[in-house]
């Protein structure tokens, strides 16, 4: 195996790769990445796993002489950021990977490639196309909201439901959910035909396809992400996915468990509406939160039309509080205290100027909406209160 | 020089139960949990030792040894009661306590609110009020350290009183047992009787350097106690680590739907003794001892500090499911809570929708 290739180029390919890489040793090989260097397409292939992900990502290069070694990831990484912005030159001797860069000279211990875990076959048959700044959008509006738990895993991915004329995505910790719906029948223009057997919806009895993606492989995606590539190629078996994203592949295992039913939380029917300058109410809550409660971040909202007050108060430290200018409330007078971390996640999460907050009681939750929803798009957050 | 008193009530729980119920005088009395069951011997009277019955033997094995000895249930709350009796004498004397369990404690008259100098006084007028309260007799041991009193009150059993000074100290220490040491148990005694130490003297005989390249850590104890060393204070307030609770089950149990079972009591148990302790944990663990007492422990952590029992028994059930080697009958199933924090349960307000 020889090859060269400049250290921008490789540098951008890989920096996101390591992500994939396990932090948890329980198999050796996997500290690895796979490379594969091909003189006949003068590429080099990446692969990077978790066994729940794998991520391959194939790129051109100098090809002189194909081959496929096992290399610490972790230590290719370093050495090549390290490099000055040059050539870089690759060569197999022996057991060892030589990086040479002008009169730097690396020699790094290759691992023994064929114990790698056999890679899927890249198979773009059936694939879904899909706009890939609107399935970032989707990611991006949702992803903040799942668990960390993992005891219990199913909250750990983002639920993907698609329906024939509407999709949507949503996360929940069980303290706050975060859901996008688009109107989008990207499904029916698909290549495939309905009734076609590789059609996801299976044997026509669900309407839908429910898929809840672990949350690691949609940061990935969120990172490979390049505005210049417009399409997003996917394809859907039942416990596994494929993402086809430019020069990347994703295939991941996915969370086999029914979603819970969220929506059953959300409350529509609240009798107080707030609307408010989103920059202002996040600068005022970070500012208040100062002196929050280290264990459950207590802030509190107090409301009624001519007076709004957000206040913190810690036994430990003091307490604070700001009345709030510019603002619109319909309703009776109430207040609700809640975790401001988790709101100001939502807040950031909210696309529009000015932010719409519906309450209730202190016991209800609080339902939080962009002032105006974009065309064919409903965004729908959800936070539940702490106890006051 | 510190003055120590060890106090350690004689065959306590055997003592409180023929007390309530006299007509036990005198003979093998056994609490713990019946022969035909698979409970333990909690105490004996000194009559049912003399059959070399102690306590921990299974009930079964007691009453093999003795048949005609009389099993009684243990009555928690009549001890418990007793002991806060003595633990109010103790009070007069001293605030230094430290209890080791319900029937023994140390006490640290150096300075005491009486005023009284000699420690040995104090311990004959404490022993004196202990019976003259509650009808029963306990040993006390009084020196300058807490490892000597507690070889003084164990060195005369029952009713005894003996005071180590710094004078007789090694000598006594010389002539003791090597299984005698309190913190040398079992199995380091048998060790050291392989290497030929099999009183206080053989152990002296050893250097700090062959002491610790063996025993480790503990050498440089063994070492330390053998002279008479033991700077150890009195330690009178005492923070929880882990809370548990375990249930060991009349017949080794081999279907899921029982151990689920099980375990959603035993959450609740647990649950209760946290609430009433005002605690919380935030990191599980199960235990499950199998039918050859082969012990399998593991540990989950929790999202937030909890002792709320649906909570545990849900992430319990996962751990069941997860570590149970199901070919295999359990005997014991127990779960516990760790890395403690002295909030309410509760305190955790945050609201939830699942």
């Amino acid at each position: 195996m020889r090859l060269s290739i400049e250290k921008k180029d490789l540098i951008q390919h890989i920096q996101h790769l390591a992500a994939i890489v396990p932090t948890k040793i329980t198999t050796p090989i996997l500290t690895n990445y796979l490379i594969e260097v091909s003189a006949e397409t003068n590429s080099i292939q990446i692969t990077a796993s978790d066994l729940d992900i794998t991520a391959i990502v194939k790129f051109p290069a100098a090809v002189i002489e194909g081959g496929t070694i096992a290399v610490s990831a972790r230590h290719l990484n370093e050495i090549i950021s390290s490099m000055p912005d040059d050539v870089i030159n690759l060569w197999k001797n022996e057991d060892l990977l030589v990086i040479q860069c002008g009169k730097i000279d690396f020699k790094l211990l290759c691992a023994d490639h064929t114990l790698y875990p056999i890679i899927p076959v890249t198979n773009l048959k059936g694939a879904i196309k899909m706009d890939a700044e609107l399935f970032q959008r989707m990611v991006n509006k949702t992803s903040f909201a799942v668990s960390s738990d993992t005891n219990r895993a199913v909250l750990t991915g983002v639920c993907w439901k698609i329906f024939e004329n509407e999709h949507l995505m949503a996360a929940t910790d069980g303290r706050k959910v975060a859901e996008i719906k688009v109107r989008d029948n990207f499904m029916q223009n698909q290549e495939m035909a309905k009734d076609s057997e590789d059609n996801i919806f299976g044997d026509g009895k669900e309407s839908y396809v429910e898929k809840i993606i672990p949350v690691k492989t949609l940061s990935f995606i969120q990172k490979i992400y390049n505005a210049q590539i417009k399409e997003l190629n996917l394809v859907m078996e039942h416990n596994k996915m494929m993402f086809a994203y430019g020069e990347y592949t994703v295939f991941t295992n996915i969370l086999e468990h029914k979603y819970p039913e969220y929506q059953k939380a959300f409350v529509h029917d609240l009798p107080n509406c707030l609307i408010i300058d989103r920059e202002k109410l996040k600068t005022a809550i970070r500012r208040v939160a100062l002196v929050a409660p280290d264990d459950n971040l207590r802030t509190r909202f107090e409301i009624d039309s001519d007076r709004f007050e957000i206040n913190t108060s810690n036994r430990e430290t003091g307490d604070a509080k700001q009345f709030m200018e510019d603002y619109s409330y319909q309703g009776k007078p109430t207040n609700v205290s809640f975790n401001y971390k988790f709101m100001l996640s939502i807040l950031e999460a909210v696309d529009t100027d000015k932010v719409k907050i519906l309450l209730g009681s202190p016991k209800d939750p609080l339902m939080i909406y962009n002032e105006m929803n974009p065309e064919n798009q409903e965004l729908t957050f959800l936070l539940m209160p702490l106890r006051s | 020089m510190k003055k120590i008193i060890h106090v350690d009530m004689d065959a306590y729980f055997a003592a409180v139960e023929i007390r309530e119920n006299p007509s036990l005088k005198g003979k093998c009395v056994i609490v713990g949990g019946p022969p035909n069951s698979r409970g333990v011997v909690s105490t004996c009277s000194y009559e049912a030792r003399k059959y070399g019955i102690h306590s921990g033997m299974s009930s079964h094995q007691a009453w093999k040894l003795c048949p005609e000895a009389v099993f009684v249930h243990s009555s928690f709350n009549i001890y418990k009661e007793i002991t806060n009796q003595i633990r109010d004498i103790f009070a007069r004397y001293t605030d230094i306590i430290e209890p080791m369990s319900l029937d023994e404690a140390y006490l640290d008259v150096t300075e005491n609110k009486v005023g009284i100098e000699d420690a040995a006084v104090i311990a004959r007028r404490i022993k004196d009020e202990i019976f003259d309260t509650t009808k029963l007799t306990c040993s006390a041991g009084v020196s300058y350290n807490k490892f000597l009193a507690k070889i003084g009150s164990d060195l005369r059993k029952p009713d005894g009183l003996v005071v180590i000074s710094p004078e007789n100290a090694q000598e006594i220490l010389f002539s003791l047992p090597i299984g005698k040491f309190h913190g040398i148990g079992k199995v380091t005694a048998a060790r050291m009787k392989k290497l030929g130490i099999h009183c206080g003297a053989d152990l002296y005989e050893w250097d700090l350097k062959n002491l610790t390249k063996i025993f480790g850590k503990a050498g440089q104890f063994y070492y330390q106690v053998v002279r008479g060393i033991d700077n150890r204070e009195l330690i009178t307030t005492w923070e929880p680590k882990s809370i548990s609770c375990e249930h060991t089950f009349n017949t080794d149990i081999f279907d899921m739907e029982d151990l689920t079972g099980a375990l959603k009591l035993i959450s609740q148990r647990l649950s209760e003794r946290m609430i009433r302790k005002n605690l919380a944990g935030n990191s599980l663990v199960i235990k499950i001892k199998y039918d050859n007492f082969e012990l399998q422990t593991r540990s989950c952590p929790l999202p937030e500090f909890t002792c709320d029992a649906q909570t545990l028994y849900k992430y319990a059930q996962q751990l069941l499911v997860m570590n149970w080697d199901c070919k295999r009958a359990v005997r014991l199933l127990g779960l516990g809570l760790n890395k403690l924090d002295n909030r309410e349960c509760g305190s955790d307000d945050q609201l939830t929708l699942l």
